[in-house]
């Protein structure tokens, strides 16, 4: 088969994929709140989740298809961990956040809240795997990059810091690591469109 | 230059700008509280924010002079401590949904700069 099939095949299969997700999703949002709770409500809450199923196996396809493909199966193995992660993360955090609130205050209320740390840190282990895997030049953007984000959160710390001697209010922990991730994610960003 | 001048030098320019952003930083902290709210004020607050430039302006020399070697192991360095401070404040953001007190963001900056030395140094003693 030729280039120009494959890749029109493959661009077929990724809008077939895309109808399903916004059909599954339609559904969902209109029929939601009119069924009662029960396995069909389930199912269709389900439903947009399914479609990407079709879409993993058409990026599954393309990676085996094509040897230059090879290499992206190391993004492709990054992905795949990094979404296991994040699911467990979002699962033990969901629970956490049903058990902590109505404990009585003690270290269990506290270990409880705390526990999504736990495959937070799962994260971290897939981002360094990562890291393990990429070639010297690919680490060394990776690095830079992160070290430039490390810098613009170093900074904005410092500013909030001043502000809040100016009398704005003290906020959450949880404002460095959106910072410092979207600082990341600009970073990575603007160096692909300046092509560096 | 040689290894051993530009680390010298390095040295001395982080600890003038260093003497410089205190100066600054309790000036600024003593003129503040005697000032009225208004952008006099919010400028004094905010100028400490010009040596810390400064500091930033002679780390950004010191990576420029250094060797490709060094450079790495400073990136690594800084790669490391990032995902450390990530993993610190995530966690106790947590914290805070337990009933712990919100922390100025005054807090993360000697932080990042103690999990920086602390890796410096593992990383001087491992490599013995």
């Amino acid at each position: 088969m030729n280039e120009r099939k494959i890749w029109d095949r493959y661009l077929v299969v990724m809008l077939g994929v895309l109808c399903l997700f916004t059909l599954a999703l339609a559904t969902f949002l209109k029929m939601d709140r009119h069924m009662p709770e029960g396995i069909v409500r389930t199912m269709i809450l389900v439903s947009p989740l399914v479609a990407l199923l079709p879409f993993m196996w058409a990026v599954v396809r393309e990676v085996r298809r094509d040897e230059v493909l090879h290499t992206r199966k190391i993004w492709f193995r990054y992905i795949a961990e990094l979404s296991a992660a994040f699911l467990i993360y979002a699962v033990v955090l969901t629970i956490s956040l049903e058990v902590g609130p109505p404990m009585s205050k003690g270290i269990m209320k506290t270990l409880v809240l705390v526990s999504p740390t736990l495959p937070f840190l799962l994260i971290v282990w897939a981002v360094a795997r990562q890291f393990r895997r990429m070639d010297e030049y690919v680490r060394l953007m990776a690095l830079e990059s992160i070290a430039i984000a490390f810098g613009v959160t170093a900074g904005w710390v410092v500013t909030y810091g001043f502000m809040e001697n100016a009398g704005y209010p003290r906020l959450s922990m949880f404002n460095v690591w959106m910072v410092m991730m979207s600082a990341w994610a600009v970073v990575v960003m603007v160096r692909g469109i300046a092509g560096r | 230059m040689n290894k051993d001048k530009i680390t010298t030098l390095y040295r001395l320019e982080l600890l003038g700008s260093l003497l410089f952003y205190f100066l600054i930083q309790f000036s600024s902290m003593a003129i503040e509280r005697a000032m009225p709210e208004g952008i006099g004020r919010t400028l004094v607050v905010f100028s400490p924010m010009a040596p810390f430039l400064l500091m930033i302006g002679v780390v950004a020399r010191y990576f420029g002079r250094v060797d490709e070697y060094l450079r790495l192991k400073i990136l690594e360095n800084w790669g490391m401590t990032a995902a450390i401070t990530g993993v610190l404040t995530f966690t106790y953001s947590f914290f805070e949904s337990a009933g712990f007190p919100r922390l100025s963001m005054c807090t993360i900056m000697p932080m990042m700069g103690a999990v920086s030395a602390l890796l410096f140094v593992a990383g001087r003693i491992s490599s013995r």
